[in-house]
Parts: structure tokens; sequence; C-alpha cells
């Protein structure tokens, strides 16, 4: 009897890994291609640009917070690195497009801790404005620098592993160790868990939300500069449209609840891969792109059903 | 034979661990206003949860009007012409007179379309009835708590109520409704309904009730017409008891002030409360529900805002706007709803008891030490005899007694030298009771203030230094060590003089 109670609660609890696992063990039979080192890779350079974004999503979620607006500063970013990286110098340009996304992120959390305004809302706006921006600011142009050294690190690679996805493991490591380890970091979770609680306790909640939305901005920046590399190219109209969206749903497929007070980095990196594998396989499988969306639409669905049925069941 | 109304007789309910009623019986006449009168969880309320179907009863019988009568819930009890008028109000704020009247079953005309013309009409009718008048189209969010309650009562009577319940109905008027409130039930009462009064207000009970039946622990003691009860025989059947509970001694003695609060005021809620905190005492808080107890607390910590008022922590004046402040200024809460504001059920014991005191297990201010994180929180959980499997283990799955020790254990650790609790035992068991008390003692010695807002008897006689009572927002006395007895809190906490 408990055998089975913890075989049940073992599946519960690593549900989407198991999931991921079956996936993969699918697709290495169903199709050749689908196990080699250069598709592996690419799956992970896909990722590697939104799934910065996502970790710092993840940050968000957890304070019970998200941000529609990524997507756009991702692109505001990416353009506005692209536009100075001659005049600037390499460094100094990546240093102002990272303030850039960290100011539009300041906003953003001013918004929603000083005045109390609903994140979706709030990020709902900035998400048109900052695109206006980016529009405004390149003329609707697509944006290209033919710099040599960005787009030999952007697709280059140290130890066999790209750069892009060495960038985007640190940063998964680095949001695991602030969430993990920092005291900002618990605090980020208790006023997830409950704002009540943790300001009676003393906590400032409104500097931890503000510190969120900031994290998400500076991620954006650093995402935009990433995918200027890989592409040396970039438009304000066409980058990171689905990016917030895409961020959120790999979260919450992660496991991690929207409600806010739990979840971590690589519970989101597990979502991550969940979907870019689901995302990969429908390609190497020949399906066409208007099913591929829907597809991961039901699926996103399906999983966060599972799992909030199972974790009912589990509160009995 | 008299004819009653209601008889609910030889009423047995239990509780895990309790016997909430204990063979009481209720006889209501046809057409009179009858009062139930008890101190705080005397099973008041329990009793009226049976009359309306929530509860069960274990045992017992209930009759209406003679007839043997089985309430399954409270669409039964309606049916059977019981209205209930709470003190929390049932309309939707949004949503106009009218619509509220008939929620849920709005008539239609004969094109299938809501029929506003009759309704409005039928509304009006029914608010006559009981001399009321009122535009039926205004929305609930737009009238007073009189003129919902008067709603209610005219919903209620337009239903055929037979008996209608009022549970502290007069709880949140001012003096001039609660007239109008009583002009209401005596034209009710010609009407021949019966009305079941529950309140602590002796002189509303003189004013207007004919009967009244005392109840005390579970259990009736008295009934009698209203004329041949006193004052002092109401609080004395309302006291009066048998059962007397240990309580550990504290050897520690009081200090000096450390906190003061001066003409603290919160609109329409809190009047001009002054009040001293020593280190090292236990200064009970008591009062009837609704007389201002935890609102008064909240205010201190900055939850809800101050009007007016002075607030000195080791005689400096300080001001808290928020409750993150009042931590800040040494101030810490034990609220009364311990899983919405007392523990994060999701977070591990450990996780609760440092979240109090980050900086105190972390490096640097910044990184948080695992090591002294499990050194706090193992010293705790021996200390205060918590019962986990682990430090690891969500809270959510401990026992009621359990979890209120890691909200004290959260606040041990804090560091904070002022602590409010709020009915510190509520929902927990004898055994683990004591151990509270044992921690209630234990940081008194300590050297910490503590202000303890308690509704049992038995548990703000046995622990307090000192009795501040409040009734109706006001703070009506206090009451040194040597004058303390459940008599004198009694007498306080129902005053009848004016304020």
């Amino acid at each position: 009897m408990t055998r089975t109670k913890e075989i049940r609660g073992f599946l519960t609890k690593n549900m989407v890994v198991i999931l991921l696992l079956l996936m993969m063990l699918f697709m290495t039979v169903m199709n050749r291609n689908f196990l080699t080192l250069s598709n592996l890779t690419n799956i992970f350079i896909e990722m590697s640009t939104y799934g910065t974004i996502t970790m710092a999503m993840t940050i968000a979620i957890i304070c019970g917070e998200f941000d529609l607006s990524a997507g756009a500063t991702y692109a505001l970013c990416s353009v506005f690195f692209l536009k100075n990286l001659d005049t600037m110098g390499i460094f100094p340009a990546i240093l102002v497009t990272v303030l850039i996304g960290a100011a539009v992120g300041f906003v953003n959390g001013f918004l929603v801790a000083r005045l109390d305004i609903p994140a979706f809302v709030a990020t709902l706006g900035s998400m048109t404005y900052v695109r206006g921006i980016a529009l405004f600011y390149t003329d609707g142009q697509p944006v290209s620098n033919a710099n040599q050294a960005i787009y030999q690190w952007g697709n280059g690679s140290f130890l066999g592993i790209p750069n892009l996805v060495l960038t985007f493991l640190l940063f998964v490591a680095i949001t695991e160790c602030f969430l993990r380890f920092t005291k900002s970091g618990r605090e980020i979770y208790a006023v997830g868990g409950s704002r009540k609680i943790a300001e009676l306790a003393g906590i400032n909640a409104k500097k931890s939300k503000l510190l969120i939305f900031v994290i998400l901005g500076i991620a954006a920046g650093i995402a935009g500069v990433m995918i200027s590399c890989r592409m040396a190219s970039g438009s304000a109209a066409l980058l990171g449209l689905n990016t917030s969206m895409s961020a959120i749903s790999a979260v919450v497929v992660g496991g991690t609840s929207l409600s806010g007070g739990s979840g971590s980095a690589v519970r989101s990196l597990i979502g991550l891969l969940v979907i870019s594998v689901l995302f990969n396989a429908l390609t190497l499988l020949g399906i066409g792109a208007y099913y591929q969306q829907l597809i991961r639409g039901l699926v996103v669905i399906i999983i966060v059903a599972i799992d909030v049925y199972m974790s009912l069941n589990k509160k009995d | 034979m008299e004819s009653y109304a209601l008889e609910m007789i030889d009423i047995v309910k239990n509780f895990p661990g309790v016997k909430a009623l204990d063979n009481v019986t209720l006889k209501v006449k046809k057409g009179e206003v009858h009062a139930i009168i008890g101190e705080n969880g005397a099973g008041k309320s329990t009793l009226m949860k049976v009359l309306n179907g929530v509860y069960q009863a274990d045992s017992g019988s209930i009759r209406i009007e003679g007839q043997e009568v089985k309430i399954g819930n409270i669409n039964t009890a309606k049916s059977l012409g019981i209205s209930f008028v709470f003190q929390e109000i049932n309309l939707v704020p949004t949503l106009s007179v009218v619509e509220n009247f008939y929620l849920g079953e709005l008539l239609k005309n004969k094109f299938h379309m809501i029929d506003w013309h009759t309704m409005t009409r039928n509304v009006k009718e029914a608010l006559e009835k009981i001399n009321f008048t009122l535009d039926p189209k205004r929305r609930v969010l737009e009238l007073t708590v009189a003129e919902k309650q008067m709603i209610e009562i005219a919903r209620a009577v337009s239903r055929n109520a037979k008996i209608i319940v009022m549970d502290e109905p007069t709880s949140s008027l001012s003096e001039n409704e609660v007239e109008k409130l009583f002009a209401i039930i005596r034209t009710l009462r010609e009407q021949g309904i019966t009305i079941i009064y529950i309140s602590h207000k002796l002189d509303e009970i003189f004013e207007i009730c004919d009967a009244a039946t005392v109840i005390r622990d579970g259990k009736t003691i008295e009934t009698r017409r209203v004329k041949d009860y006193t004052e002092d025989l109401m609080i004395e059947q309302m006291v009066g008891r048998s059962v007397t509970m240990e309580f550990p001694q504290r050897t520690s003695k009081p200090g000096e002030v450390i906190f003061s609060a001066a003409d603290i005021c919160r609109k329409n809620k809190i009047y001009h409360v002054d009040l001293e905190l020593r280190r090292g005492e236990v200064l009970g808080l008591a009062g009837l529900v609704g007389a201002g107890r935890t609102e008064l607390c909240e205010t201190i910590i900055g939850a809800e805002k101050m009007e007016a008022g002075e607030i000195r922590i080791f005689g400096k004046k300080t001001k808290i706007s928020n409750t993150r402040q009042a931590k800040h200024n040494s101030i810490g809460m034990v609220t009364e709803e311990r899983k919405e504001t007392g523990l994060a059920l999701d977070f591990s014991v450990k996780q609760n008891i440092v979240i109090t005191n980050l900086p105190k297990v972390a490096w640097k201010g910044i990184w948080l030490n695992a090591g002294k994180e499990d050194r706090a929180a193992g010293e705790y959980i021996e200390e205060l005899n918590i019962k986990t499997p682990g430090m690891n283990q969500k809270t959510m799955f401990l026992s009621g007694g359990n979890q209120q020790k890691v909200v004290i254990a959260k606040w041990l650790f804090s560091d904070v030298d002022i602590l409010i609790l709020d009915e510190p035992t509520r929902g927990i068991d004898v055994g683990a009771k004591f151990e509270i008390y044992q921690l209630i003692n234990k940081l008194a010695e300590q050297g910490k203030a503590i202000l303890m807002i308690s509704s049992e008897m038995n548990e703000i006689i046995g622990m307090s230094d000192r009795i501040i009572v409040m009734h109706n927002g006001h703070k009506k006395g206090e009451l040194e060590k040597d004058m303390i007895s459940a008599e004198n809190v009694m007498r306080l906490a129902v005053d009848t003089e004016e304020e």
C-alpha cells in the first residue's frame, strides 16, 4: 500500500522529467536525426536567448508577478545594441544595452510595487510602448551589423559548447544560487507565498517586487545582446513577439505555480527543455508550422492540468 | 400547554476534543423575542449552525411548531421558515437591492425577459411591510450596514419566515439605527413572527426581549422571562464556572514600561485607547467578540491606518505606518488566522522560523548560511518540543498546536521585544495549550512585553498580570492583578452604561 503510494508520489513529483525522458526516448526510436550532437546542440542554442529571460521570469513568478513586456524589451535592446555597436565599442554598447533593459524593468517595477498597478496591466502597457520606442528608433526597418567579432562570438564555442549556451547555463546557475542561497532570494519566496506574512516579518515586499522587474529587464538586455551576436541583425517589428508568453509557459510547465511562493531555476530549465524538445520533435517529424502552434498550446494546458490535478489529489 | 415556535431538545454536538454542545435545550414561544446570551465560545454560534443545517447534531431533536424536523442544510431551514440575519451580510455589493432580493430566482415576464416592474413593486411592498423606505434600484454597496440589515430582514419576511435569527444585529449600528431596528422588531412581533436575538448587550436584551436563555460551556443554564432577570444574575450565570484549569507559574516581575500608546483612534473602530506595556509582563486584552481588540492591535502594528494617537517605544515617539516598520521597531504579532497570516504553509518549519530574522543567518547580510539556519531551527524545534518529522517538513502537514509553536518560534528568533498574541491557543488541544502557556511565560521571563488577546475567560484570567477590557472600540477599564476575576471582566465587557 505504502509502496504504491511512494511510487505515485515519485511520479507526481517528477512528472515533467519523466515526460521529457519519454519524449526523448520516443524521438530516438522514431527519428535517427534526433539523438545527434548537432541536433541537441541546436535545441540548446534555440533555447538560450529566451531561456535567459525564462530564468528571470521564474524569479518574478515565484514573487507572484509576471512580465508581458520582456519580449518587447528584448527587441529594443537588440536593435539598440546593433545600431550603437560601431560608435560605442563592444563593451560599452553591451553595458548601455543592459542598462536600458534595467531601466524598462525599473519603470515596470515602479508601476507595480509603488503604484500598486497589477502587473498584467502595467506590463501590458509597457509591452506596447517599449515596442513603439523600438519601432520609432529603427523606423520599422530591420537593422544589421557586419561586426565580425560579435558574430564570431555569437556563433563560436568554447570546449565544444556554444558560447550562447554557456552564457545561458551560467544564467541558470546564477538564478538557482540567487534563489537558493541569498537573503533577497528567500525574501522573494516569502513575498510570493504571502505578502502579509512577509511584511509582518519585516521584509520589504515593495523592494522585492522592484528588484524582480529590474532583473527581468537586465535579462532581456542580455538576451538582446546574445541574439544580436548570433544573427548580426535584428528587427523591432519581429523579434520577441512570443518571448514573454513562451517564457511564462516554460516556467509553468516546469511546475512553478503562477500563484507564487514556490519554484526553482532548475525546474524552469526542465520546462524549457520539454517545450524545446517538443518543438524540435514536431519539426523533425515534418509536422507543419500551424499544427505545431496548435499542439504546443494544447501540451502546455495538458501538462499544467495534470499537475494541478495531481497536486489536488495529493492534498486529500 | 403553551405553543412553541421552536424547540431544540437535548442537542449534543462534539468536535474532535471538544464537547461544543452538551444537551442544550432551547424552547422559544411563538411570537416572542428570545435572547440567547453567553460568553465567547459558550456555544451560541454552534447552536445556530445546528439550526441552519451547517452542522448536524450528534443527538437531540428539533421541533418547529411541534413538528419534529431534520435540517440538512440552509435550504431546508429556509423552507421551514427559518431565516438568518448574520453579522456578515450576505448580499452582492455590486448588484441592486431588487437583484439581491431575487438573487438566483429572477422573475421573468411573458417575453422571457426579466420582469423588473413586478420585482421592484414586490420589493417596495416588502420594505413597507417592515415600515422601511428605500429605493430598491440602489446598489447594495451604497447602503449602510443598517440598511443592508433591513433588506435582509425584509427579504426574510417576504419569504414567509416564521422565525428570524439575528446574530449581533446591532454590533455596527449607531444609536439611531438601533432604535429603528427595534421598531422593526416590534412590528415583526406584532405580525406573529418569532425572533431569536443573539447579543452581548444586556441593556438591549432588557429593552427588546421577552425571554432569555443563558448558555455556558455548551450547556443550557436557564431560561427565564426577561422581567424575572437582573443584570447581575445574568452575568453570574454567564461566567459562573465549575472547571478551573491549572496555569503554569511565571517567575518574572513586570519591569519598566517599554511600549506605550496614547489616545489611539481608528476610524469607526477604535476610540481614544491608552495602554502601557512593561517588560516581562503579560497584559491581557479582554472583551467580547467585536469589541475591537484585534482592530486595536492591527492599528498598533500599522496594518490599518491610525487616525490619531501616539506610540512610544522605549520612551521614543515612533510612527508605524506599515507592518514592516512594526518589526523594525521591535513589535511582532502572532495573528489569529494562523494559516493565513501566521505561517507560510508551503514553507518548511525551518524556513518559517528563520524568516523573521534572515540577517541573523546570512553571511555579510547577503548569503544565507545553511548551517546557521539548521542550527537555529534545530534549537527551537527541540526547545519548544515541536513535533515534526524534520525541520524541512512543510508546515501544512503539522498539527494546529505544532503550527502555533512554529509561529512562536519564529518570533522568539526575531529578537522583537514586544509581542502581540491574538488568540494564541485557538483551535489547539488542551495538552498543547499548556505548552503554549509555558512558552508565553518563557517569553515574559526573557524580558519581552506581551499583549495577549484572548476570548477564553480562563486563559485571560490565568495568564495576565493586568487586564484591559474593551467594549465597542473603547477601553472600558483596566484591572490590576488583585482585581482580576471573571465577574469583573464580564461586568466591564458587557457594560451597559453609555460611553
